[in-house]
């Protein structure tokens, strides 16, 4: 009787490893094979939800308000961007601290200043319109990011798209982003650290869209108030560099050179500018600029680093038998791998 | 071998082992190769423990794992039917292989990390470190505001500024043997803000869309 009953529970036993076992792979094949289907389909979805967000900021007419943080610096602006003829119309205005807008008509830019100010205006325009795409090249991103569709919730009384842009290495930073179902308008954005931490967010607080948006909205008001300097394109001097005598030892993956031998430098930058290179992995980019300097002497030496919201700047000294340099690097990138980055310029041999 | 060893065995690695087991282990130890085993298993968890590994163990896994894989019962499809059968099957191989790459990841992982440590390839863990370091100093410290920018002296202290500095240079070294300069940082030479600027008109040139778009929106407007 004993020895039925210690073969009966040997066989319980052994039918409830089988189960154990039989659920065991079950679950493997749902885990293993399920989001193999999710991701061939999300896949599809994140092309072409980001590529539809390139286009919507040129294409689309819109008024909004929106936030743009880093770090503990807010600053809110107003845009306002409509599509008549075929001509982009825009128009940014920077709500906090001293009137500045720029109006871009076309290939027609200017740039509105408070009428007491002084001096030149050009450097502080940026070199690109507000529209411009998000991101330009997304299957480069794709190399070096995961993206993925997170989930579908309310934003800006507003159904949108939770999109994640994950770096495959742990030596740069991610974004969120928060899309407009029906149009693709990106509504709000964060970039952050590699611990998680927000660097950077971008958030419409109001935005209009679709309906018409009327010329007016593009008129300076106050113009007794104001002064409007026209920005022509040609009226920043480009010179050509060199980029011969320095070598980056290392970058990290995925990013490759974006600049060619003719670049436009900064006036300030002109004489003393050895080198400069860009690189970027389509999202984020960085630049290595290598300047010759009389000494060091007025230039205190210890760690230092500067940031703005994600970007980062640092600056290195090289000294060779001839002259003493500064080489800088700036870029969106967390700070260790800034410093890998700089460690790995070196000055060609023979030069 | 006898319950009694593996208690002597036990005792002797918690340094509570009599005089008499001590030499009764001993005389054992010589011809029973499972004692011999199981002790070298023990002193390895005690180091793995007491954290003065070297990942050089010696541990070889691959017959257990090979042995676990032959036993391991399988599914076979029989006319239609799964039945279990203990021996070879082709039909969950691929399963099987998922499971076992698994494990292999975790132990290559597990590796890895440790390895981090001591190499010079610290990116990943240092890079979580210092992101820390640099949002608790502008939490401490408060930033200095430079217009619409944040700008802030970086307050590594001594030993950890010594420490970065030869990590940078090892990492050099190893790059390019010619990088013979240790890196040793300055405040940069301009307004950080002709950096910033440059930097945007770079990536403008390029399309590149993500940060051209932040830079756009947070240009320095101050006159």
């Amino acid at each position: 009787m004993n020895d039925f009953r210690g073969i009966k529970s040997a066989a319980l036993v052994r039918s409830g490893a089988y189960s154990v076992k039989a659920l065991r792979f079950i679950l493997v094949a749902i885990v293993g094979i399920l989001p193999h289907y999710a991701m061939a389909e999300s896949h599809v979805d994140t092309v072409q939800i980001l590529e539809r967000m390139s286009n919507a900021f040129k294409n689309s007419s819109y008024d909004g308000v929106f936030i743009y943080s880093q770090g503990t610096d807010v600053k809110t602006l107003r845009v306002i961007h409509k599509v008549k003829n075929g001509v982009e119309k825009e128009r940014l205005i920077h709500l906090d601290g001293k009137r500045f807008e720029l109006i871009r008509d076309g290939e027609k830019l200017s740039c509105v200043v408070p009428k007491t100010s002084e001096g030149p205006v050009e450097h502080k325009v940026p070199p690109s319109s507000f529209a411009q795409s998000f991101v330009s090249n997304v299957p480069e991103l794709e190399k070096n990011y995961h993206i993925s569709e997170d989930r579908q919730h309310r934003f800006l009384d507003r159904e949108v798209m939770q999109v994640s842009i994950i770096p495959k290495t742990n030596d740069r930073f991610s974004y969120q982003l928060w899309l407009d179902k029906t149009s693709g308008i990106l509504l709000k954005s964060v970039l952050k650290n590699t611990s998680g931490d927000e660097l950077e967010r971008f958030q419409f607080s109001s935005l209009k869209m679709g309906g018409p948006i009327p010329d007016y909205l593009f008129m300076i008001e106050n113009m007794n108030q104001a002064r409007v300097v026209n920005i022509s394109k040609t009226s920043s001097e480009k010179t050509r560099t060199t980029n011969k005598g320095w070598r980056v030892g290392w970058i990290p993956t995925g990013f490759h050179s974006i600049m060619s031998d003719e670049v436009e430098v900064a006036p300030t930058f002109m004489g003393n500018l050895e080198y400069m290179k860009a690189y970027s992995d389509g999202l984020f980019s960085f630049s290595i600029l290598v300047e010759k300097i009389e000494n060091f002497e007025n230039f205190s030496s210890g760690e230092h680093s500067s940031t703005v919201g994600a970007t980062t700047v640092m600056s290195r000294k090289f000294t060779d038998l001839k002259s003493n340099y500064s080489i800088t690097l700036v870029g969106e990138l967390p700070v260790e791998t800034v410093k890998r980055i700089l460690a790995s310029v070196v000055q060609e041999s023979g030069t | 071998m006898s319950e009694t060893a593996y208690e002597s065995l036990s005792a002797l690695m918690d340094n509570e082992a009599e005089d008499l087991e001590i030499r009764r282990l001993l005389r054992q130890y010589a011809d029973q190769p499972e004692l011999q085993e199981k002790w070298a298993r023990y002193q390895l968890v005690s180091a793995v423990l007491g954290g003065d590994a070297s990942t050089e163990t010696g541990v070889n896994l691959s017959r257990q794992i090979a042995q676990q894989i032959e036993e391991e019962p399988c599914y076979e499809v029989v006319g239609g039917r799964r039945t279990l059968k203990t021996g070879r099957s082709n039909f969950l191989r691929p399963m099987g292989s998922v499971a076992i790459a698994a494990s292999v990841t975790f132990l290559v992982v597990f590796g890895a990390q440790r390895l981090s440590v001591s190499g010079t390839d610290v990116i990943p863990q240092a890079s979580f470190a210092n992101q820390s370091e640099l949002s608790s100093f502008q939490v401490e410290q408060g930033v200095l505001k430079n217009g619409g920018t944040a700008t802030y002296k970086n307050g590594y202290g001594e030993a950890q500024l010594a420490s970065t500095g030869t990590k940078a240079g090892n990492l050099s070294a190893a790059n390019d043997q010619r990088a013979k300069v240790r890196p040793a940082t300055v405040k940069p030479v301009r307004d950080i803000d002709l950096y910033l600027q440059q930097h945007a008109r770079n990536s403008a040139l390029s399309g590149v869309g993500g940060t051209a778009f932040a830079k756009t929106a947070a240009f320095k407007v101050e006159q």
